[in-house]
């Protein structure tokens, strides 16, 4: 019975209707002839409204719906989601659907308002940007029915209680993967370098374009083909490619609600992922005040599987990162010469003085590049025009946060060290860009 | 059987003909329709009563205080010399009624014994006429049912003294000759006045022949219409509230229940949860712009225009450095003259925050008029840029 009464709702129509009514009633206390016309309105408005509640209830499953989760979301993109609605009735259903969504997007008013023709089905579809890790619990869809009378609603409930893990962003990494085949990037902003230094390992013979190198041209090749072909070498392969990620303090701070780690996390996914495909080993060390995961570079086929079940378990306290022990760790651990992807994040020359030795030991023995991110919080207010000496200070002082990752920049250059200073947004295109610069350029 | 504890009774004095106590006038009402065919309640004042009536008709008023308005009194004797008799009990009489009807001086009234009244609360009804009891003799020698009429001695505490024989005759006296209840003539109509407002109570008009005595004295309000008011003893009560006028009315009655019936139904069906409940989760926030603000207060506290100044066109040159890849280390005019073609910016501005800079770094200290300039300037360069 009172699971009964929770599918039992009543539309803004019916008050609006009685409220018309004894607004009506109170003008028959001044006007008599009105009282048995709106006395009969009162009663017409009870007995349609219950006939109502009957064209609702007379079909046990008058509405029958299902949400189509994917089995997995990714987390910082937008996930689409499908609701799919059929009408059993034998009238066209006024339908509002509120989706419990997870907790964790503390959305209170996700609703849609939709018509179904009888016997007919529509689907809904959005999308749901999880800024976390972790898993999600999605309620109950709420779908609310009414008939064209519209006085009364009736409950239905579908797709109660599912658990959906919230992955590193591995939407992306299909999207830049399928990029990377297909030669696309620079579609996405990913530059084409012009390869310097030369490879002696030979693939293939090919024709020539404009700006090949004229010295690789295949005289022999071209004799025999009638037209001019260049001999391609190929880039070197099976190298070591390390993402070191700092779980410390600086990477707490959140831009468009996600975490600076969590940006990380998903650009390492991304980079792992295309230095697989390309041929190169991909591995995983994550620390704080002391060291974390390891991964140990390799390019297997569950190599990618291995690098994102890391990636979603990691939890972390964003304690002060220790790279002595990282730097301890690297010189003891990785022994071939390796590309490492160090995302951190600097705000200030003085916090990067007190990393610098370690890092720049590093750069030594491996190619190292330093990840770390420019503030756009800031960007309002270095676009802004300072009117007052007040916002002058303020302006000034932001314009010091900025300059100060620039020497940061600079400061680490110097050192033999690479970086990487960007919006955490562009974060994953800038990364495969310098991952493809540097190999481009024989670096590593 | 009847022991002390076993039920307290309250023996509150209230006149209403509601209630069932002891001193309530419930036995009354259920007996008034058997003696007048066409009997009326209601709880107006005499001269509410009198301005809807126009023919002789009869009134009675049981009340321990009765004070009518000068109106009330007015109509009351205005409508006696018509034919209209009232019956009016009570223990006291207002100022004004007692000086119309000569009763000043003439009607003497003592202090209930506030001994024994404390007493009365842990009476039983057994022995509530053990007490000290007084002995009423009707003085109509026609009335010949004289029986045993009692009231105690605290519930009879007024006395009528002399009586003005003209027009007044006695109803009824005590064992010392002492007048009760007083009869006065008025033109054709009557006024009849009891001092035993008790009498008519429960407990006593149901105890022995005492309902006999009532029958008496309204044997003086002859035919067969009565109209009973207790105004004077329980006030408007609640029927003259708002919301009973609005029940009143059938119109406004189906308004009130429609609307009720609304918001239950409301409650019912509508005022439920159409989703789980969503705890509140605080995202992290990113508190650079409060951090920088908080260091830009700390700045402007201590007013140290020169160095945000140095702080703004610091981040200039650097602008120029990598945006226009200039080398800065001499500010002059060659520099003005290549940033202008790089930039678009005119020549003039390029030279006066040049000039600017240049005097900033000369200076120990600047004031903010300087440090408003250079601002001024640096915005406009960047507006112009971007």
């Amino acid at each position: 019975m009172i699971r009964f009464l929770h599918t039992v709702f009543i539309k803004k129509r019916f008050f609006q209707i009685i409220i018309g009514i004894i607004v009506l009633f109170v003008f028959s206390y001044f006007l008599e002839i009105l009282f048995p016309v709106t006395k009969i309105l009162l009663f017409t408005l009870i007995l349609i409204t219950l006939f109502d509640y009957f064209l609702l209830y007379k079909v046990k499953n008058g509405v029958h719906g299902v949400r189509f989760t994917p089995e997995k979301l990714s987390n910082g993109d937008e996930n689409p989601l499908r609701i799919y609605l059929e009408n059993r009735y034998a009238f066209k259903a006024d339908i509002e659907v509120i989706d419990e969504i997870p907790h964790q997007f503390q959305v209170r008013n996700i609703s849609f308002s939709l018509q179904i023709q009888s016997r007919a089905n529509k689907n809904i579809d959005y999308t749901l940007r999880p800024v976390k890790r972790g898993e999600y619990d999605f309620g109950a869809v709420n779908v609310f029915v009414s008939s064209p009378l519209g006085l009364a609603a009736r409950r239905f409930k579908f797709s109660e209680n599912k658990l959906v893990p919230v992955y590193p962003s591995y939407i992306q990494m299909r999207k830049y993967e399928l990029m990377a085949i297909s030669n696309q990037l620079t579609e996405y902003g990913i530059k084409k370098i012009r390869r310097i230094g030369h490879n002696m390992e030979f693939e293939q013979i090919k024709e020539y374009v404009q700006g090949d190198d004229v010295r690789t041209i295949n005289w022999k090749a071209t004799a025999r083909k009638n037209q001019l072909m260049v001999n391609n070498f190929q880039d070197e392969r099976s190298q070591q490619v390390y993402c070191l990620i700092d779980k410390g303090r600086m990477m707490q701070m959140p831009f468009r609600g996600m975490t600076l780690l969590d940006y990380a996390i998903n650009a390492s996914l991304v980079i792992s992922n295309i230095a697989i495909k390309k041929d190169d080993k991909a591995g995983l060390i994550t620390f704080q005040h002391k060291i974390g995961d390891v991964l140990p570079a390799g390019k297997r086929n569950n190599q990618m599987f291995r690098i994102q079940e890391t990636l979603y378990k990691q939890k972390t306290a964003f304690k002060e990162p220790d790279f002595s022990r990282l730097y301890a760790f690297v010189k003891s651990a990785i022994r071939q010469r390796s590309l490492l992807l160090l995302f951190t994040n600097f705000e200030s020359k003085v916090s990067l003085e007190r990393q610098l030795r370690f890092i720049s030991s590093l750069a030594r023995s491996h190619v190292v590049v330093v990840i770390f991110f420019e503030n756009t919080e800031l960007d309002d207010l270095l676009n802004s025009e300072a009117k007052t000496v007040k916002e002058i200070y303020y302006k000034g002082i932001a314009e010091k946060f900025a300059y100060e990752k620039r020497l940061v920049v600079k400061e680490l250059n110097m050192h033999g060290v690479h970086t990487i200073l960007t919006k955490p947004e562009d974060l994953t295109v800038n990364t495969i860009n310098k991952y493809l610069e540097l190999k481009a350029r024989g670096l590593i | 059987m009847f022991s002390t504890q076993q039920k307290r009774i309250n023996w509150i004095r209230y006149l209403s003909s509601k209630s069932k106590l002891p001193y309530g006038t419930y036995a009354l009402s259920e007996y008034l329709p058997e003696l007048y065919s066409e009997s009326v309640k209601s709880r107006s004042t005499f001269r509410e009563l009198l301005d809807t009536l126009s023919i002789p008709e009869n009134f009675i008023s049981i009340s321990q205080n009765f004070e009518p308005t000068i109106l009330d009194i007015e109509l009351i004797l205005e409508r006696a010399s018509e034919g209209s008799n009232f019956l009016i009990s009570a223990q006291t009489f207002g100022q004004t009624f007692a000086d119309t009807l000569n009763l000043k001086g003439n009607y003497e009234w003592s202090e209930r014994i506030t001994a024994e009244y404390e007493k009365e609360f842990i009476f039983s009804i057994s022995n509530f006429f053990k007490a000290d009891t007084i002995h009423i003799k009707p003085e109509n020698p026609h009335f010949t049912e004289a029986g045993n009429f009692v009231i105690r001695k605290n519930d009879q505490l007024g006395y009528f003294k002399s009586i003005d024989t003209l027009n007044t005759r006695l109803l009824a006296t005590n064992s010392d000759k002492k007048a009760l209840a007083i009869h006065i003539k008025k033109g054709k109509g009557s006024i009849i006045l009891s001092s035993s407002p008790y009498l008519f109570t429960n407990i006593y008009f149901l105890y022995g022949e005492n309902e006999s005595f009532s029958r008496y004295l309204m044997s003086y309000l002859p035919g067969n219409n009565i109209h009973w008011t207790e105004f004077y003893e329980v006030g408007r009560g609640e029927a003259q509230s708002p919301l009973r006028y609005v029940l009143n009315q059938p119109a406004l009655k189906f308004a009130i229940y429609s609307t009720l019936f609304s918001l239950l139904v409301f409650v019912f069906f509508e005022a439920k949860r159409r989703q789980r409940i969503i705890p509140v989760i605080t995202a992290p926030v990113n508190a650079t712009l409060q951090f920088v603000k908080t260091i830009g207060n700390l700045y402007f506290e201590n007013k140290g225009h020169k160095s945000v100044a140095e702080k703004r066109y610091l981040f200039f040159l650097e602008f120029i450095r990598t945006r226009y890849f200039l080398d800065t280390n001499h500010l002059d005019d060659s520099l003005a003259e290549r940033l202008h073609k790089k930039s678009g910016v005119s020549l003039n501005h390029i030279k006066i925050i040049f000039k600017t800079i240049t005097h900033i770094q000369g200076q120990s200290s600047i004031s903010s008029t300087i440090l408003e300039k250079l601002s001024k300037d640096l915005d406009l360069f960047y507006n112009y840029t971007d």
